[in-house]
């Protein structure tokens, strides 16, 4: 069974059992138990997000309150100030549409190419599947730096450089690699007798694929595109190397671009910050079980 | 036939299909391994090339040079200084990943209702991007508006310079990572903590194992196939890592906090050494495989 579905299935289970708590003896124990509990994890958690709230309630001060010191919690003033600024004269927009388009053409291509492959290697015993499986793996081990080299190089032969394509061919070689690995666990979590069934019923080698396996991997699917779109995302050797005229930027290179300069400009850089984060975390809470399936996965299974 | 096997019988009464069957699965391959080979076969085997010549990121002129660009890295006192800040690095951050992602762990698997917000709300730094990370740090971190000195200054410390200083950078760079980290240890040991059978505890509770005998003796031996795992590609993560380091410092100051992995960017983009960057870069790819090599040999002959 997948990781988070025994996590979800462990959750229901204790839920069952809460109020049997076998080692602790009596009512007040646990009670006190529970409170004690509830206090560390609500001070861990503050702890933790500490960095993004204060973030996310700075981005909505005034520029003068964001330089003041001693600095202030909340903002005295709430204001979109930041954010007017960062829209109105940066071309922040664009640079989210640049990354959109570059996330959704690189998560296609890598979920079509790399689930035919990921089909194959689980449904099918060929000559080279276990060496081709182990060089997956052995792709995790290339340091992106050695990468990014020789294919900024091939990048500019083919004259790509400063175009939305040269990121996305940057892009397959981690997605690609990335969706292969878990859609072949996906793939060999399907029962077998599924293909031979179909195939007796007269089904092609295509029709099995497209009829039966297809509708059953869409789970599988929706994870390793959440995750493809979500890494691309967030993204950041090639693209500030690959890209260097404004609007071609992405988000990632967009914010890096404003770092860059001379005197920090916070208030831009955290209204773009704040922005930047909204579409994985939305992602994240509308498909938390899928993303994290992926993610999980791949470790487990690794 | 080997690959027939999978097909069935039935398959081999319909001889015209056989040989399409045969290679079907060679053709599904197909579009990811064309893909694989020209955008990261072919282009790393270049990378190992150039490193045996004098390609510059300026000039078309080329020449072989053999192990020239090895030797030099060893006469070079910035590499030995960056593949020093790289094993700290990456034992520094891997590390304190687990020491603080098992506690959390073991207080999200308490049989406590609501346990399944905390999981979800403390897993939001590893939906961020690095550079957003990274921005919010720099910030943190500034020695005028900064709120960490705001902080220390409460406590009556003196100011401090969390990335300028020599003797901190590395460790304050080390911090946003660990963070933006953490959240995904946490929920690998969790999904393996849940894993364990519950009844092994009422067992060692009835022989009398107190708590702290239960997590060493029962909890941390079953947590080993999975810590092998994680340990095995955080250290590759780590060991590789580029964006924060970059982001925060660019290696600096000095070369405080200069990795094998920033250097050899540094290397190519801003001094267009590319043979030189290369040959890191195999460095760095050549100490992974023999780490992962041994690191799988000694912890599976422990087990």
């Amino acid at each position: 069974m997948s990781t988070m579905a025994r996590i979800r299935q462990i959750d229901r289970r204790d839920a069952d059992d809460w109020p049997i708590d076998r080692s602790a003896r009596t009512s007040i124990q646990r009670r006190l138990r529970s409170v004690a509990w509830y206090a560390v994890m609500i001070v861990l958690l503050l702890l933790m997000l500490m960095p993004l709230l204060i973030a996310l309630s700075s981005s909505f001060k005034p520029s003068s309150e964001i330089l003041r010191y001693p600095p202030t919690l909340a903002p005295k003033r709430a204001t979109l100030d930041q954010f007017v600024r960062l829209l109105s004269a940066r071309q922040f927009p664009i640079y989210v549409l640049n990354t959109i388009v570059v996330g959704l053409v690189t998560t296609f291509l890598s979920l079509l190419a790399g689930s035919l492959a990921a089909y194959s290697l689980a449904q099918f015993k060929f000559r080279g599947n276990a060496i081709f499986t182990q060089s997956i793996v052995l792709l995790y081990m290339f340091p992106p730096v050695l990468l990014v080299i020789p294919l900024y190089l091939t990048i500019v032969s083919f004259r790509l450089q400063d175009t939305l394509y040269s990121l996305i061919l940057a892009y397959s070689t981690f997605a690609l690699p990335f969706t292969i690995w878990i859609m072949r666990t996906f793939f060999e979590g399907l029962p077998s007798e599924l293909r031979d069934a179909a195939r007796i019923d007269g089904c092609t080698e295509m029709g099995v694929l497209s009829k039966v396996i297809l509708p059953l991997s869409l789970p599988g699917l929706a994870a390793v595109g959440a995750w493809s779109f979500m890494s691309v995302w967030g993204e950041y050797i090639f693209a500030i190397t690959f890209i260097n005229t404004d609007r071609f930027r992405t988000v990632a290179s967009g914010l890096n671009g404003l770092v860059g300069q001379v005197s920090l400009d916070f208030g831009v850089l955290l209204a773009g910050s704040v922005l930047a984060i909204v579409p994985p975390i939305l992602l994240f809470f509308v498909a938390q079980e899928y993303v994290l399936e992926g993610l999980t996965a791949g470790a487990v299974k690794g | 036939m080997a690959h027939t096997a999978l097909a069935g019988p039935q398959s081999k009464r319909q001889s015209p299909l056989l040989s399409f069957s045969t290679l079907f699965p060679y053709l599904l391959l197909l579009p990811a391994t064309l893909l694989i080979v020209s955008l990261i076969v072919y282009p790393l085997a270049t990378g190992l090339f150039i490193s045996v010549t004098d390609r510059s990121l300026v000039s078309m002129r080329m020449n072989i040079v053999g192990l020239r660009n090895y030797i030099r890295l060893w006469q070079d006192p910035v590499f030995l200084e960056a593949l020093k800040n790289s094993v700290i690095w990456t034992i520094y951050t891997v590390g304190a990943q687990l020491l603080i992602g098992l506690p959390l762990a073991l207080l999200l698997n308490a049989r406590i209702r609501g346990r399944g917000a905390f999981r979800t709300l403390l897993l939001m730094p590893w939906t961020m991007p690095t550079i957003v990370v990274g921005i919010i740090f720099t910030w943190l971190y500034h020695p005028v508006v900064g709120y960490l000195n705001y902080v220390g200054h409460l406590l009556g410390l003196p100011k401090i310079m969390f990335l300028a200083d020599v003797n901190l950078a590395l460790w304050s760079t080390g911090v946003p990572v660990i963070w933006r980290g953490l959240p995904f240890v946490m929920l690998l040991l969790l999904a393996a903590l849940q894993g364990i059978d519950r009844e092994l505890y009422d067992a060692a509770a009835v022989d009398g194992a107190t708590p702290w005998q239960q997590f060493w003796s029962l909890t941390l031996p079953l947590l080993v196939p999975t810590l092998r795992v994680l340990i095995l590609m955080e250290v590759i993560w780590m060991f590789n890592l580029f964006d924060m380091v970059w982001i925060l410092t660019k290696g600096g100051p000095g070369n405080a906090t200069q990795l094998l992995a920033t250097y050899a960017y540094y290397k190519a983009f801003f001094e267009f050494d590319l043979g030189y960057a290369s040959a890191i870069g195999a460095v760095i790819f050549v100490l992974m495989i023999v780490f992962s090599l041994l690191f799988v040999r000694v912890s599976t002959r422990q087990v």
